[in-house]
C-alpha cells in the first residue's frame, strides 16, 4: 500500500460526508418540525370534547408520525453505514506526525516543495491521525495548486491550549475569503469545491476550527485543534 | 417561572418548539439568528434559566455564543440542539445536548432534568 492509498478511505468517507451531511441536517430539521407540529395537534385534539370527530384525523396523524419516523430511520441508517466503513481511531497523536503523513500523501506537482520545520516541542492532539492528515492534505493540495511551483510552507505553533497548523503559499490568494466555505464552489477547473469544507468539518470534529488568514501575499489557512489534555476528549461518531 | 431563550434560525422549529414549551408553562423568548441572540445577551440580558441553542445559525454558530452566556448568565444552563449525531462544537461546549427531532415528551423530560 502506498502512502497515498493510506488516506483513500478517509477521503472517500469525507467526500460522502461533506456532500450529504448538510442535506441530512436539513432533512432532520424538517423532521423535527413536522414531529413537533404533529405532537402539538394530537395533544390539542385529545383535549377536545367533540365526541364524533372524524376518526381519520387521528389515524392520519399516526400515519404522518410513522412516515416521519421511517424517514428519520433512513437518515440514521445512512449515517451509521457511512461511519461503519471506517471506525474512528481517536487517540493522542503527535502534531508533527499528522503533517508528515499529509506531506507523504499529498498529490503535489513534482516541481513543488513543502517547507516544514517540525516544532521542537512534541505537542500532541487528540484526533484520528489519518483524518487529520487528510484535512491537512486538503490544505497542502489547495496551496500547491494555487502556487504551481516553488515551495509552500507548513508550520505548527502553540497558542494557549490550541495547536495551530498553518499552510501558506504565494499564489493569487482567495478572491473572496467569505465564500471559502461555500460547498461546491471552486474557481479551479475539475474541482468540486469541498476541500476546505471537509478540512473544517474534520477540525470541528476534534473540537477545533479552520481559519482563513489575510496575508499581504498569497493565502494562509490555519487548522486549530486543542492540545491533548487541555479539554475533554472529543466525542466523535463511531 | 422558568424562562428560556430559544435560538434557532429555522422558523418552523422555532415557532413549534416555543409553542410546545409555552404550553408546559415556560416563558420562552426566541432569537432567529446569531446576531439577534448576541444582541440580546450582550448587555443586561433577562435572567434566563436555560438557553436552547441550535449549532448552525446562518450568520454564526451557537458555540460562539457560549462564552458570552457563561460570562453574563453564569447560572444559566446551555442546551445544544443538535441536528446530527456526534459532537459539533456547540454540543461539546454546552451543558447537555438534545437531538433535534427527539419526541417532545422525552425532550421535555431531559430539559426538566437539567433545570432541576
Amino acid at each position: 500500500m502506498t502512502a497515498l492509498d493510506r488516506l483513500r478511505t478517509v477521503e472517500m468517507i469525507a467526500l460522502l460526508e461533506e456532500a450529504t451531511t448538510p442535506l441530512r441536517h436539513d432533512v432532520r430539521n424538517r423532521i423535527a418540525s413536522i414531529r413537533n407540529m404533529s405532537y402539538f395537534v394530537r395533544r390539542k385534539l385529545a383535549a377536545e370534547i367533540v365526541p364524533e370527530r372524524d376518526p381519520r384525523v387521528p389515524e392520519f396523524l399516526t400515519k404522518v408520525e410513522g412516515e416521519v419516523q421511517r424517514t428519520d430511520d433512513l437518515i440514521e441508517a445512512w449515517g451509521t453505514s457511512l461511519h461503519g466503513l471506517r471506525p474512528s481511531e481517536v487517540r493522542p497523536v503527535r502534531a508533527a506526525d499528522c503533517v508528515r503523513l499529509a506531506m507523504d500523501c499529498a498529490r503535489l506537482a513534482p516541481q513543488l516543495g513543502v517547507e516544514f520545520m517540525a516544532p521542537t516541542e512534541p505537542w500532541e492532539i487528540v484526533a484520528d491521525l489519518e483524518m487529520l492528515a487528510f484535512a491537512l492534505r486538503c490544505l497542502l493540495e489547495n496551496s500547491g495548486e494555487a502556487q504551481g511551483a516553488g515551495s509552500i510552507g507548513v508550520a505548527i505553533e502553540r497558542e494557549a491550549d490550541l495547536c495551530i497548523f498553518t499552510v501558506t503559499d504565494r499564489g493569487p490568494g482567495f478572491g473572496n475569503p467569505a465564500r471559502c466555505f461555500e460547498r461546491f464552489e471552486s474557481s479551479k477547473p475539475g474541482h468540486v469545491g469541498l476541500g476546505l469544507c471537509m478540512a473544517r468539518r474534520i477540525a470541528s470534529r476534534f473540537g477545533g476550527d479552520l481559519t482563513i488568514g489575510t496575508p499581504e501575499l498569497g493565502a494562509q489557512v490555519s487548522l486549530l485543534v486543542p492540545i491533548a489534555g487541555t479539554r475533554p476528549p472529543p466525542e466523535v461518531e463511531p | 417561572m422558568t424562562r428560556l431563550l430559544l435560538v434557532d434560525d429555522d422558523e418552523s422549529n422555532r415557532v413549534t418548539l416555543a409553542a410546545l414549551l409555552e404550553d408546559e408553562g415556560y416563558v420562552v423568548d426566541v432569537a432567529a439568528s446569531f446576531s439577534q441572540a448576541k444582541q440580546l445577551l450582550e448587555s443586561d440580558p433577562p435572567p434566563y434559566d436555560a438557553l436552547l441553542l441550535d449549532h448552525s445559525l446562518g450568520d454564526g454558530y451557537g458555540a460562539n455564543l457560549v462564552p458570552l452566556i457563561r460570562r453574563n448568565l453564569p447560572n444559566a444552563k446551555i442546551v445544544a440542539m443538535s441536528g446530527s449525531a456526534g459532537g459539533d462544537r456547540t454540543s461539546l461546549e454546552a451543558d447537555t445536548s438534545l437531538p433535534k427531532g427527539m419526541h417532545f415528551p422525552e425532550f421535555l423530560s431531559r430539559l426538566q432534568a437539567i433545570l432541576r
